[in-house]
């Protein structure tokens, strides 16, 4: 197993956000993370990778059975886990000496299409429109070339034409073995994303269904999340 | 004998601030090492061109004209350090570009204190006649113990001339410096300072003096790092004497450790139809760090229009934990918040001479520590 999550929780402040989550994923699958807002999908991804202010109270996660549990972020990205936020924050930084600094650091001279060329010469995340940001913060995780990709609705405030490109790049990301983990509120992207393999609902920080990717889809677009709230 | 293998391994470190001790990459060098001369060097480029380097107190006996320059932006009655390098017949460099003379190899100036003691006393004039430009790369610094440096500079651009001035400062922990520079800008004339201070130094302040004449420009940037117990005052005034004259003052301040900077900017209006602002921004990396930011705006009639932003803030958590997500550690996320913080933009300087300001802003980010 590449990466194993076993009863992982989360508190923030001391208060438990997340209980007891258990969760595996092999190089090249793909699993679908939904919940409704606030059920605390994106500290699942933040937590896995130790981004403050999160505090994990208990629990472990493994990668090709190392214990990473309490690893920096920056530690756990050296080792090939890598996260798209949701919404990246905005940085003094030109895009193009981010990427720069981030081929060094990967020993690559990779430079991701899906960063449009016009955001090069801009300051990072400044000012840009929602798909922009999602499109460069994936380019940013291609360039990491990961073992796991956590991906924090890479397709919220993006058009049609946006989400079919995002999709393509989680295609990619699994033709290059990743494991990814995406974390989707709707879903729609599922729709240009190939053979995914499993799927887990998170309800108020526990994981309350999984299972097969197509039923829960089914289940969560005819009924929504009510049956497990 | 080669310069570089007169000098010792300490001075030899100078050309990490950017020096060419060999001089290969400048139109003409001129270095001097405490109170002399160690390297003058003018090349054929400048020699067809008449364009003139040399050291002032030989110009002063060599050509008349010279002292018509000596004093006039800069009066001795204005400090005591104007003052006290009045007082003697110091070296330094004069720089004479001739009418229409255009030349984009830069020129080379250092001056470099390398014993104890010292206090290291330098005048130059620099002259660019109507229409001419040329760049200027000045490198000053420190690699002995306490010293003093007393350094004058005045600057005359003629109607229609332009001149790009780098200077890089790499004092000692011990060095106590005092540059005094005013430039006169004529009709159309544009001044471009820019100015990086890459290491620890007791002491430094200055505030150049810059009169613009009618459609005269002037942009001075300053990145100042202050690392360890180094306080540093420098800042710029600009003077819109005559209508449509700009002037810009950008500064950016690192504060880490005990180091207390200040920013002091003015700019200052005569006439209708000017436009002045002010950008200074400080980011403080420690918790008994100092910056002051002092811009001041003065307009003496209607019609100018002058502006001013001013920050001092501390480094983004949020931006730093995000790039420690992305595989760089806290002091690499640092530098490389530093590095984005002072890129400030260098389109107005020539492409010649960004590869050595893109050195010194990433020796600044490198060395900046929260």
């Amino acid at each position: 197993m590449l990466l194993k999550i076993s009863d992982l929780t989360v508190a923030i402040e001391k208060k438990i956000i997340l209980h007891k989550i258990n969760l595996k994923i092999n190089e090249g699958e793909i699993h679908v993370i939904f919940g409704p807002n606030g059920s605390g999908k994106s500290t699942l991804l933040k937590s896995i990778m130790s981004i403050p202010p999160y505090e994990i109270v208990s629990g472990k996660i493994l990668l090709d059975n190392e214990d990473i549990t309490y690893l920096k972020s920056y530690e756990k990205a050296r080792k090939g886990i890598a996260i798209a936020y949701q919404t990246p924050p905005p940085i003094e930084i030109k895009t193009k000496y981010l990427l720069k600094k981030l081929q060094e650091k990967y020993k690559n001279d990779y430079k991701p299409e899906i960063i449009p060329k016009n955001l090069y010469e801009r300051n990072i995340f400044v000012g840009f429109s929602g798909g922009e940001s999602k499109k460069t913060e994936l380019g940013l995780i291609l360039l990491q070339k990961p073992r796991v990709a956590l991906l924090d609705e890479p397709d919220s405030g993006v058009d049609v034409d946006g989400i079919k490109d995002v999709a393509k790049v989680i295609n990619k990301l699994r033709d290059m073995g990743s494991a990814i983990m995406l974390v989707t509120h709707q879903g729609f992207i599922t729709k240009y994303i190939d053979n995914i393999d499993k799927a887990y609902v998170l309800i108020n920080g526990k994981i309350v269904f999984s299972g097969d990717f197509l039923t829960v889809y089914r289940k969560i677009i005819t009924e929504g999340y009510r049956e497990w709230s | 004998m080669e310069l570089g293998e007169k000098m010792s391994e300490k001075e030899k470190k100078l050309s990490q601030l950017g020096v060419d001790l060999s001089g290969t990459k400048f139109a003409g060098s001129y270095i001097q090492k405490n109170d002399y001369i160690v390297q003058l060097m003018v090349k054929q480029l400048l020699r067809k061109n008449n364009v003139i380097l040399m050291d002032l107190a030989e110009a002063i006996e060599k050509f008349s004209w010279v002292k018509s320059y000596l004093w006039k932006v800069l009066s001795p009655e204005k400090d005591k350090y104007i003052r006290e390098v009045s007082e003697e017949n110091v070296h330094g460099t004069l720089l004479y570009v001739p009418p229409r003379i255009r030349i984009s190899m830069p020129i080379q100036s250092c001056f470099f204190i390398s014993d104890p003691d010292i206090v290291q006393k330098v005048h130059n004039v620099i002259i660019l006649d109507k229409n001419s430009e040329i760049t200027l790369n000045t490198t000053c610094a420190a690699v002995a113990g306490e010293a003093t440096h007393l350094g004058i500079t005045e600057i005359y651009l003629k109607e229609g001339a332009k001149l790009n001035y780098v200077m890089i400062h790499g004092w000692s922990p011990e060095t106590l410096v005092r540059p005094r520079t005013g430039a006169f800008v004529e009709k159309n004339g544009i001044l471009n300072m820019f100015y990086a201070n890459l290491k620890p130094v007791r002491d430094i302040q200055s505030y150049p003096y810059i009169i613009l004449e009618e459609k005269a420009s002037a942009n001075t940037t300053s990145i100042l790092l202050g690392i360890k117990n180094s306080h540093i005052n420098i800042g710029s005034k600009i003077v819109l004497r005559d209508k449509e004259s700009k002037g810009e003052i950008l500064s950016r301040a690192i504060a880490q450790d005990n180091s207390k900077i200040t920013m002091p900017a003015e700019i200052e209006s005569y006439t209708s139809n000017t436009k002045g602002h002010i950008d200074c921004k400080g980011l403080q990396l420690s918790e008994k760090s100092y910056i002051e930011s002092l811009p001041i705006l003065k307009s003496y009639t209607m019609g100018s229009e002058l502006t001013h932003e001013a920050t001092i803030g501390k480094l983004s958590e949020e931006g730093l934990n995000y790039l420690m997500s992305k595989g760089f550690d806290e002091d690499e996320a640092t530098s490389l918040l530093v590095r984005g913080f002072i890129d400030v933009g260098l389109g107005n300087l020539p492409i010649i001479v960004r590869p050595q300001i893109e050195v010194a802003l990433n020796i600044i980010a490198r060395l900046a520590k929260g």
